[in-house]
């Protein structure tokens, strides 16, 4: 909407019939992914909703009886209080330690290399994009899982220590959902800090500034933005996600998503999964909002 | 052309006094149990008698019958269906009685003790009035013994032509001397069995082969009738063509199969008698039986006019036939005069019409059945992943066999098969559905009934399972019963050796040992049993909830499919939970896993599942062979000896095992009375369930 309002003011001074048939040009470019846009997103969100207010899923010969029930299941149901915070803890240290292993990994690649070598070592980091997700999970049960690989290789070093298993714990879920989701932070940081003027840098050096306080003052702020970007592309899927909770987590592996998923697969209760999705949902707008206060507005340009 | 037309019904069949006693169990040697119920009438020969009369056909008891209480019982009951006895009573004794004990599962124990109809005295056969216009029913009883078989050949050989002599071997089929057999089958002008006796004769239940065997041994315009159970019966003889016509049955519940063969073969008489076509007789004759099998002991046969108003009430598949008028006709008077309608036979047009109908609904179906058509057939079965279906040689056999192919799509949970079927209208066949969800997905028109005469090995189904309340809604079965097992305990052998009952889930010496099934319904039926309630409706939910919490400290892991409890198994992740016991098996079998497979003092929880048509499916006849061959001995001892299976609904099948198979020791008899079977749940207790364990899994992961 912002491109098309633009497009005529800047054409306006030329000429006046350019203007209709670039009017027309981007609107046949934009047509096919705002159409799809339409009928991928927006139709099945918005049935979504209209379930969320019903009684029972509108299948079969079953009436249509609307309610706002589902929106007071944390209330009817509190133990999904704790679930909800067990979601927004993954979510919490998933993105944490994203930003931890990321920003300086970004950092590096977009300071520290070039070329082939950058080339490569961007290769290693969106690989993950390119397995499955399933094969990604199943592997790493045989890395934490007692006399798993972790396992074998603590004790080649350490033989008389006591099995380990992470398998089926919190930390497992978070293992699984970081080696997910860390190519996103990466990404977007590597962004911000391929963007910073090596003139900052060398005008703070030459003004006497060592490296930590360089790091604290100008890089760090400079790579906010893709720091702020990547956590909410990160955060956002994780406090909604299933398979690596189920499959990880074994008994604590209970979030806001493998409740969601319950309610479509198991219970048949459309409407309840769906309420509980979109009350998620508005908890993500709301990090929207907090987020968007909090990044100056170059950030959201950008 | 010699035609038969015979006005009366003669049996020479000993008719005894039945003693029927229902009683808890046979007593013990030495032993004494209190029957609940007791009946004396008259038995053995007189249910034939009884039938033909009820159905309209003047009928005469031609055997001995003697003095004292047994013989006046007999001689009122047979007065009470206006049966003649044309001989007094015999006074050198009383007729013989049978003593009945009945056990509340139905099974029969016989006491027999013979009375003066068992000998010939100074009867002689040849004594019998014996007119142009009768018919004489002769039972394989009759002529099994050893003194009566030869007089009884000897005497059939001297009537003339126009005798009518139909012929039921019963049971003893095979005890017939041989010198009888052929002397008698060779006179008969009707010969009715059922298809177990027919195997007995021809070492095989193919129907070809039993009317293979038959057939040579009669005469070229002798009528050939094999009754089927629940699919009705198979006529062979003059006129009809070398393809069995078959005469499907009206689907009804069966309480008690006895004397349903006896009421068959009175209502075929009777309606022969009356000028019917055969098929039009066998039709009639199927929807007595069927009725009669709706009731409790052994003279159960219907009338005439209770046979009228069941076919009128359109419950027989052969009432809506245009081309039999007859079929749905009240009775006619027997005719005076020989016509060629009284010959059962078939016209050509009669023959197609019955043919292509019953071809187009999906009703003919002959055992060792030939290829369904030339086209390529392919049907979409939605199952669990690695649940028999999808087993390699079996879609190889069915191909080869019927020349459908099948395709599959898998679901994980139960309900995800209800999405699917809601979702994918059309795109299914076959479907298996939980009896436990029988009622739903049937309150949502998502499946059809099944037809069960077009499913022939339905037959041998075990009753109790067929005939489950879960499956059958407004008296029709909305799938046929599959499989069937149980969620019990399954135990890692050696490390867990003392586990007995569902308590050992919480017990703190396996702390952290412990996986269970995510299921909501399995989980709360297993918190139900530990606390002494319904499974299928526990009052107290809150101390299921408890019971569940209890086990906390156990819960490692809970699990979702047959292959992820497997890999955690193997993996040394837990050594205790509840399980399928056809997983069981396999677990055992193919993955040499060390489990024992055990069944709590509080119970199993008992499942049935079924295999099931959606409405939206455009190919029922294909999907219909499928799941007849899906309850076939043939798959079934295949896969369970293969892969290992959870126990066949076909009790066939189960006796078809070899004796050291691992099943006989997952499926104990001992432990079927512990098991709860699991039932239809209102949507409202589904969601209770569901909330319950969801909140248990919500407190396990804090």
């Amino acid at each position: 909407m912002q491109l098309e309002a633009n497009v005529p003011r800047a054409e306006a001074s030329s000429s006046r019939q350019i203007p209709a048939r670039r009017r027309w040009t981007t609107a046949a470019l934009l047509a096919p992914a705002y159409g799809w846009l339409t009928l991928a997103v927006f139709l099945p969100l918005s049935a979504m909703l209209f379930f969320s207010f019903l009684k029972a899923a509108p299948f079969g010969a079953r009436p249509l009886q609307l309610t706002l029930d589902n929106y007071l299941a944390f209330i009817r149901r509190p133990y999904l209080v704790g679930v909800a915070w067990t979601s927004i803890e993954i979510g919490l240290w998933t993105t944490g330690l994203s930003a931890l292993i990321g920003l300086p990994a970004a950092i590096a690649l977009a300071r520290a290399t070039r070329g082939r070598s950058q080339q490569v070592l961007f290769l290693l980091v969106v690989l993950p994009f390119w397995t499955n997700g399933l094969v990604r999970v199943f592997s790493w049960t045989m890395v934490l899982r007692e006399g798993g690989v972790l396992d074998y290789a603590l004790h080649l070093v350490a033989p008389t220590a006591p099995p380990v298993s992470l398998l089926y714990s919190f930390p497992a879920i978070v293992i699984g959902l970081v080696h997910a989701y860390l190519p996103y932070m990466i990404l977007t940081c590597y962004l911000s800090a391929a963007a910073i003027d090596e003139a900052h840098i060398e005008a703070a050096r030459s003004l006497g500034a060592r490296t930590p306080v360089i790091f604290a003052k100008i890089v760090l702020p400079l790579c906010l933005p893709g720091l702020i970007s990547g956590s909410i592309l990160i955060f956002v899927p994780v406090i909604g996600s299933f398979m690596e909770p189920r499959i990880l987590g074994g008994r604590v592996g209970v979030t806001m998503g493998t409740m969601i998923e319950d309610q479509f697969v198991q219970a048949f209760n459309w409407p309840l999964g769906a309420a509980l999705a979109f009350t998620m949902l508005g908890v993500v707008l709301v990090i929207f909002a907090v987020s968007s206060r909090v990044l100056p507005a170059r950030v959201i340009a950008q | 052309m010699k035609t038969h037309c015979f006005t009366r019904m003669l049996s020479v069949g000993s008719i005894l006094a039945d003693i029927r006693i229902e009683a808890p169990r046979v007593p013990e040697r030495g032993g004494d149990v209190i029957g609940s119920a007791a009946s004396i009438s008259a038995g053995g020969g007189f249910n034939v008698l009884a039938a033909a009369s009820r159905n309209g056909l003047k009928s005469a008891f031609a055997g001995r019958h003697g003095v004292g209480p047994f013989g006046d019982r007999i001689r009122a009951d047979l007065a009470q269906e206006n049966i003649a006895a044309l001989l007094p009573p015999s006074p050198e004794g009383d007729s013989g009685f049978c003593l009945v004990l009945v056990e509340p599962d139905g099974e029969r124990t016989f006491i027999t003790s013979p009375g003066v109809e068992a000998e010939l005295g100074e009867r002689k056969l040849e004594d019998i009035p014996l007119e142009a216009s009768d018919a004489v029913f002769i039972s394989g009883y009759d002529l099994s013994y050893a003194a009566l078989g030869p007089h009884i050949a000897r005497w059939t050989a001297s009537w003339r032509s126009e005798t009518f002599l139909a012929i039921d071997p019963g049971p003893l089929v095979a005890d017939i001397p041989d010198a009888v057999f052929r002397a008698t089958l060779a006179r008969a002008d009707l010969f009715t069995l059922n298809r177990r006796e027919g195997a007995l004769l021809a070492g095989t239940d193919d129907l070809f082969a039993i009317a293979a065997f038959v057939r040579p041994r009669l005469s070229a315009k002798a009528l050939l009738a094999i009754r089927d159970g629940a699919a009705g019966c198979f006529l062979f003889g003059a006129g009809l063509t070398e393809t069995p016509v078959h005469v499907p049955a009206p689907p009804v519940r069966a309480v008690d199969t006895t004397g349903a063969g006896d009421a068959h073969t009175g209502a075929l008489l009777a309606g022969l008698a009356a000028g019917l076509e055969a098929v039009a007789a066998a039709a009639r004759a199927n929807a007595a039986a069927a009725l009669s099998v709706t009731r409790r002991g052994s003279a159960t046969a219907p009338t005439s006019r209770e046979v009228n108003a069941f076919l009128a009430a359109g419950r027989n598949p052969e009432a809506g036939q245009k081309d039999e008028p007859k079929a749905t006709s009240t009775m006619k008077a027997p005719r005076e005069t020989g016509e060629n309608a009284m010959t059962p036979h078939l016209n050509r047009r009669t023959f197609h019409a019955l043919f292509s109908g019953a071809l187009g609904a999906g009703l003919l179906t002959i055992a060792g059945s030939r290829r369904a058509g030339a086209a390529a057939t392919e049907i979409t079965v939605l199952n669990w992943k690695g649940y028999g279906t999808d087993e390699a040689f079996a879609l190889k056999a069915f191909a080869e066999a019927t020349g459908v192919t099948v395709k599959h799509d898998y679901f994980n949970a139960e309900a995800e098969m209800l999405t699917k079927l809601r979702t994918n209208p059309g795109a299914y066949d076959v479907v298996l559905i939980n009896s436990a969800r029988t009622q739903q997905v049937q309150a949502d028109g998502l499946i059809d009934p099944v037809d069960l005469n077009a499913v022939p090995n339905a037959k041998d189904l075990a009753p109790a399972l067929r005939d489950h309340s879960n499956i059958w809604v407004d008296g029709k079965p909305y799938g046929v019963a599959w499989l069937w097992g149980m969620t019990a305990l399954a135990v890692r052998s050696g490390k867990v050796s003392d586990a007995q009952s569902w308590a050992v889930f919480s017990d703190p010496k396996y702390a952290g040992r412990l996986a269970l099934f995510d299921d909501s319904i399995t989980q709360v039926g297993i918190g139900a049993l530990l606390t002494n309630q319904d499974p299928n409706n526990p009052k107290d939910l809150k101390a299921v909830t408890t019971a569940l919490k209890a086990m906390k400290p156990n819960v490692k892991l809970t699990w979702s499919s047959e292959d992820e409890w497997n890999k955690a198994f193997a993996a040394d992740a837990f050594d205790i939970s509840d399980y399928w016991s056809g997983a069981a098996a396999r677990s055992i079998k193919i993955h040499k896993l060390p489990l024992d497979f055990i069944v709590p003092k509080e119970g199993a929880i008992g499942w049935l599942d079924t295999l099931a048509v959606p409405t939206s499916s455009t190919k029922k006849p294909a999907a219909l062979q499928f799941i007849n061959y899906m309850i076939d001995p043939k798959f079934y001892v295949t896969w369970a000896t293969q892969s290992g299976a959870p126990a066949s609904t076909n009790a066939a099948a189960m006796n078809a095992l070899p004796a050291d198979d691992l099943s006989h020791k997952i499926y104990k008899p001992e432990d079927l009375a512990k098991l709860k079977f699991m039932s239809a749940l209102p949507d409202d207790r589904r969601q209770a369930f569901n909330d319950v364990w969801d909140e248990v899994k919500a407190y396990y992961a804090k």
